[in-house]
């Protein structure tokens, strides 16, 4: 790419995005959910005058703001960060194609943080009706941080029209905004239940009746969560057929985490109608956490998937995943990649204009290969083509597109797919004896050729 | 070869102006909030070690401590604006800049995490716990300086692509070998210092109106504030010549005269020169609030002036390679509607808080 790459030994870049994407997407939806929450919650406990719940309400708040605002936010900002070292151009892309949606969201995470302080500083000091209004006002505001941030998102999948258009709103309300704002949204309701019922464990100074009553009321929050299969099948229906070839089975890892996401929030649906709501049964600490660590395998798997099957692209038919656009394919197939991606040559310590032969093919994988493959960690490339013979390896270069499904086209003349080919196989060959064999006859072949 | 990237084809879909003034406004806030914490956790964790027996300064350090959170959360929250702003602008510099200094850049939310939890932690320590209070302080203080650092690191690597190649490809530390880099540290230090000790008078005059009964600590907290104001201030205006002089004869030629960021600045420079005044007239006068509010006033002129030298300082240092106005504009101004409507209604939101927050009756028994 024709920024630096970022390099992170064995666990490379794309998996520092997903640790820190996992527990913020998490953190995120539960603080969406939590809003919704706290804002109905409260006016219920008044509405019905229970004390309780206002006493409860007022002990999650402190938790709210300790895993919300804390940790939430910087994770949110950590992602922002990370997204930007590792895919700059991309985080490029999206940063100048919808600035004012960022700056958009960015004024409803302030009055958000705003009002979910004096929310949670003015207990008991406020007039009651006025606290629930403070309620609402953060409910509200975390609530359209979703509806502006899932824009945003689902465009990397479904640019839409945006592709002919390069219009701000035909980008923003792309063919998946809306499964993908009600699944967000069930996911949110769930995972602010979910913690509730943690919250009221850990909570001090409350009865078992008590801790049952409130477990009760987060109970109806599940429920929603029977909706994820019939929005998801929505959901699919709108993304483009490669990326649902791909999780029909065309890549049976995603077809995996699909199946395990839906299933086991489902499960957890039905666990909260069934025995929350028909029996009325008790959650003690030990379950509560075993569902919330359901919860964030399942969120992870979903999320998993969102970003597998956008793959060989990092904005759908715009950027492949190593960052170049679709249209500079052409040109670039002509001119090669080196003198597009400088930096290539600064991480070996040559100057780009005088790049040696004998560096070329590790500069091309430094362009085209290194923002996705590390070379023996996360998705490291010697394991993937150990023992690979030359010809296996050029021919996998030169089909990749076509016979790997989620990799972006090699792009490059000629000359360039000889030098990665050398390069890559010269990484087989460092793989101790096993592969010796197998790769040095072609490598000979390929020598007597080059010879003549 | 140019090892700059190109800006992004996508363009910017509003003039750059607008992009720089929101800029100036957002940055403002975060200097106010962020001078709290950083300022603030310097001259807390002075007070604990040196007037830690002192009772009234131990209380009074635990109600910085209190607000502490609070007021990171907002310089977090009104730090991403900005920083969203330079990205529009300046992004080919910026990235790069953050990809060359890799993992010390991403390592800025883990140390400012770690600083958030233990300021929890000192909150919930018991009264008797002064030595661990004392630690816990001291590692936030030096959390939050080497954060300071490394975006003042990131902000010089920005401005100088000069350094890159050498950080990126090892021959060079990730500390940018660039002369203004530690008066430019040192000048936001104590920048940051004054503002603090600023909002030390304040909260100490907000006690003085509202707690007739803490006059003790409240008294203390006024004079503490303003004694820390104005000797920062002094030594500020030092470390500011300093730097402005590192800067190199040709950037202050460019920087001097240079249109309204310039006016700006030297606008924002006399006011900080006139604080002076007003804060000794604070320190010697008994019924201080008018200087105290003044001095709030000058230092708010002040802020937005650094801010427009800043943006001025990193124009005149790229301009060799890019300006702003080689960016396409392509206007998108129903997504601009959206953000102005949607910050008018924010504030509107936040305004109704605060004056829901300002209603209230005191605390009984707070401090």
């Amino acid at each position: 790419m024709q920024y630096p790459i970022w390099e992170v030994p064995k666990l490379g870049g794309g998996m520092v995005i997903a640790i820190i994407a996992c527990v913020h997407v998490m953190v995120a939806h539960f603080a969406v959910g939590a809003g919704l929450f706290v804002a109905v919650t409260e006016y219920k406990a008044y509405a019905q005058n229970r004390p309780l719940l206002r006493r409860f309400l007022k002990d999650f708040s402190f938790f709210l703001v300790l895993v919300s605002f804390i940790f939430g936010a910087l994770t949110g900002v950590g992602i922002w960060f990370s997204i930007a070292l590792v895919s700059p151009a991309a985080t490029s892309a999206l940063i100048h194609q919808f600035v004012w949606g960022w700056a958009t969201e960015w004024v409803f995470f302030l009055v958000e943080i705003l009002a979910g302080y004096v929310y949670y500083l003015t207990w008991d000091r406020m007039d009651p009706k006025k606290h629930m209004i403070v309620g609402w006002i953060y409910a509200f505001s975390a609530f359209m941080s979703l509806v502006i941030i899932n824009g945003i998102l689902t465009f990397m999948l479904t640019p839409g029209d945006w592709l002919e258009t390069r219009d701000f709103w035909d980008g923003f309300f792309n063919p998946t905004y809306w499964p993908s704002l009600l699944l967000r949204t069930l996911s949110a309701l769930s995972l602010a239940a979910i913690f509730v019922t943690i919250a009221v464990h850990v909570a001090k100074n409350y009865t078992r009746d008590e801790r049952h009553e409130i477990i009760q009321e987060a109970g109806l929050w599940l429920v929603p969560l029977i909706l994820m299969v019939p929005v998801s099948i929505w959901y699919f229906s709108q993304v483009p057929s490669a990326a649902r070839d791909l999780v029909m089975g065309q890549a049976i890892a995603m077809t995996l985490f699909l199946l395990f996401g839906l299933a086991s929030s489902t499960l957890v649906g039905f666990y909260a109608y069934v025995g929350l709501i028909l029996r009325k049964r008790y959650i003690n600490l030990e379950t509560a956490t075993l569902l919330a660590m359901i919860a964030f395998l399942a969120t992870g798997s979903m999320e998993f998937v969102r970003e597998g099957i956008r793959k060989p692209y990092i904005i759908y038919d715009y950027m492949y995943s190593n960052s170049i656009l679709v249209s500079d394919v052409d040109r670039l197939n002509h001119q090669g990649v080196l003198s597009w991606a400088p930096w290539t040559a600064v991480a070996l310590g040559e100057h780009p204009d005088v790049l040696p032969q004998s560096k070329r093919g590790e500069a091309l994988f430094r362009a085209q290969c290194m923002q996705c493959h590390t070379l023996d960690g996360t998705n490291g490339i010697i394991p993937l083509i150990k023992g690979w013979p030359e010809n296996s390896l050029r021919h996998a270069l030169e089909n990749l597109h076509t016979e790997q499904y989620y990799m972006p086209p090699f792009v490059g003349p000629g000359k360039d797919m000889h030098d990665l080919t050398q390069y890559l196989l010269s990484l087989n060959q460092g793989q101790g004896d096993a592969m010796v064999p197998a790769a040095q006859s072609p490598m000979q072949e390929s020598e007597k050729e080059g010879g003549q | 070869m140019n090892l700059i990237p190109p800006a992004d084809v996508l363009g910017i879909p509003s003039p750059p102006f607008i992009f720089m003034a929101l800029g100036w406004i957002t940055f403002t806030f975060h200097l106010i909030f962020m001078n709290y914490v950083l300022g603030g956790t310097v001259i807390v964790a002075f007070q604990e070690w040196f007037q830690g027996r002192d009772e009234q300064v131990a209380k009074s350090n635990l109600l910085l401590v209190k607000i502490m959170p609070i007021a990171l959360s907002f310089a977090i929250t009104m730090g991403v604006a900005p920083l969203l702003f330079v990205q529009v602008l300046f992004g080919q510099f910026f990235y790069t800049a953050n990809i060359v200094m890799g993992g010390f850049w991403l390592s800025i939310i883990a140390l400012v995490m770690i600083a958030f939890y233990s300021l929890y932690i000192i909150l919930a320590l018991k009264p008797a716990s002064a030595w661990i209070r004392k630690i816990l302080i001291t590692i936030n203080m030096v959390l939050f300086l080497l954060v300071a650092f490394i975006f003042t690191n990131n902000a010089v690597l920005t401005e100088n692509p000069q350094y890159w190649a050498d950080i990126y490809s090892g021959a060079k530390n990730v500390v940018a070998p660039d002369p203004t880099l530690i008066p430019r540290y040192l000048h936001n230090l104590f920048g940051a210092i004054p503002v603090a000790g600023l909002w030390l008078a304040v909260i100490g005059r907000y006690q003085l109106r509202f707690y007739p009964q803490n006059e003790g600590m409240a008294k203390k907290m006024i004079r503490a504030g303003l004694l820390w104001a104005t000797i920062t201030t002094v030594i500020e205006i030092v470390v500011g010549g300093i730097f402005l002089m590192t800067m190199g004869s040709e950037r202050i030629a460019d920087f001097m005269g240079n249109g309204y960021l310039f006016v700006g600045w030297a606008i924002g420079t006399c006011t900080g020169v006139f604080t002076l005044i007003t804060l000794i007239l604070a320190l010697v006068t008994e019924n201080n609030s008018k200087f105290i509010w003044g001095s709030v006033v000058l230092f708010a002129v002040t802020l937005v002036g650094m801010t427009m030298g800043r943006d001025l300082l990193r124009i005149i240092s790229l301009q060799s390679y890019f300006t702003v106005d080689q960016l396409v504009v392509r206007p998108s101004t129903s997504s601009l509607l959206l953000f102005l409507i949607t910050f008018v209604i924010g504030l509107g939101l936040v305004g109704y808080l605060i004056s829901l927050v300002w209603k209230l009756p005191p605390k009984e028994k707070s401090e």
